[in-house]
């Protein structure tokens, strides 16, 4: 086989729909020239449908019941380091452990001045009406390398929420939303460097260099969006809005 | 009623079997094709979405959550499968074993002809290229999705795909 590798990249983002137009153009001419490329191109476009054209297997309806039996019908895995005595009490008394642990921090997080805080414990919610335009207090964050503001502004059923990132360090902006919630837009200063993938539930904004964003969302009733914030798998910044409703 | 992965792994984790449902209904179809993929079997793919869910729920303290939760969950699917494979040798070198159930229509489709070759062809790419065609073909992940199960960088992805199709290419057309 004699094709050009750098063709065959582009024929391989021409099947999965994220080629430029001028690569697009480019794949086209150079077809036309060459007719093994072109019967190359044939091939790979129809094993690509074969495999598309496998047909998705229904599980048994019986799995579930399986997986159910098997996680609730019996005893739950113990980690090694952990007493199975000691692990009783804590199942027993998780609850009443969480409720204290989670009064004793609010307290401690109260008294203390954010300058003093740690990634894990810079939550942030903000609770935005349903009418007319509101917005909420910018939050700042500073850690592990990564600064920046994160400012969320109800207006019109739609969420919009700025993110400053003032950093070269490669950091993830990571949002789940729910209610609903839809992504509608997303600008960025010229020249932002960012990947993004959104689905219906969910946008991951992988970041590079200093750019900001202004990501909207369509709100229909309520919206709660979830946004964190991480580099190098450690948590910057993570904060909730809930907006209308 | 809160839908996010993030939400309903917390609920488990405070003991919310409503909330272990719906993540089970979520992913239990797509671990479920991911393994039948992988393994080439429809019992071992049973076993295999088990597994991966009890174990789902055994670590789910040990779960680190500033990463994507399906992530996390199919790496354990992959990782489960090619365990699978290695254990059932027969599957390695043998053809596909039909469903021992009962046949519905899905079951029906699946016996025919091309799915069969796509199976087979499947069978006969390394571990690393058949878990990237069927994450991108299959689950229907994106490379950056693919990057984020596999660790590894969508570059790479991009590279390990186009491979595998054109080796893909080359056993369908009879060429390989």
């Amino acid at each position: 086989m004699s094709i050009d590798e750098f063709y065959i990249r582009l024929m391989n983002e021409q099947i999965d729909g994220i080629i430029s137009d001028g690569a697009a153009k480019k794949l086209a001419a150079h077809l036309m020239s060459d007719p093994e490329a072109e019967r190359y191109y044939e091939e790979l476009k129809d094993t690509v449908r074969a495999i598309d054209s496998a047909v998705e297997i229904e599980p048994p309806p019986e799995l579930k019941t399986r997986i159910f039996d098997s996680v609730y019908g019996r005893p739950r895995e113990e980690p090694a380091a952990q007493a199975a005595g000691g692990r009783t009490f804590w199942r027993s008394f998780a609850p009443v452990f969480a409720a204290g642990v989670a009064a004793g921090f609010i307290l401690f997080a109260a008294i203390r001045p954010l300058t003093d805080r740690t990634p894990e414990d810079n939550g942030y919610g903000a609770t935005i009406g349903a009418t007319g335009s509101e917005k909420a207090s910018a939050k700042a964050f500073d850690t592990f390398g990564v600064r920046g503001t994160v400012l969320p502004v109800f207006e019109n059923g739609s969420l919009t929420v700025t993110i400053e990132l003032a950093s070269d360090v490669e950091a993830s902006v990571f949002i789940e939303f729910e209610g609903g919630a839809s992504f509608e837009s997303i600008r960025s200063n010229e020249g932002a460097a960012y990947q993004m993938e959104v689905d219906e539930k969910s946008l991951l904004l992988v970041h590079h260099g200093e750019a900001d964003y202004a990501i909207r969302f369509r709100s229909v009733e309520t919206a709660a969006v979830v946004l964190r914030i991480f580099t190098d798998g450690k948590t910057v910044a993570a904060m909730r809005f809930t907006a209308g409703g | 009623m809160s839908t996010t992965d993030s939400s309903l792994v917390i609920e488990t984790l405070n003991g919310d079997r409503e909330a272990f449902g719906r993540l089970v209904e979520k992913y239990e179809r797509r671990i479920f094709n991911l393994a039948f993929r992988i393994c080439g079997d429809y019992e071992d793919a049973m076993d295999v979405t088990q597994t991966v869910f009890v174990k789902v729920f055994d670590r789910l303290e040990t779960f680190d959550q500033s990463r994507k939760f399906f992530s996390w969950l199919y790496r354990m699917g992959i990782n489960e499968s090619l365990n699978q494979v290695k254990r059932q040798s027969r599957i390695v070198h043998g053809e596909c074993d039909p469903p021992s159930h009962a046949p519905g229509p899905d079951q029906r489709i699946i016996r025919e002809e091309s799915d069969g070759l796509v199976q087979a062809a499947l069978k006969r790419l390394g571990e690393d290229q058949r878990v990237v065609i069927i994450l991108r073909h299959f689950v229907d992940l994106s490379y950056i999705q693919i990057g984020d199960v596999l660790g590894i960088p969508d570059k790479t992805v991009k590279s390990r795909l186009y491979s595998a199709r054109q080796r893909m290419k080359e056993i369908l057309t009879g060429a390989g």
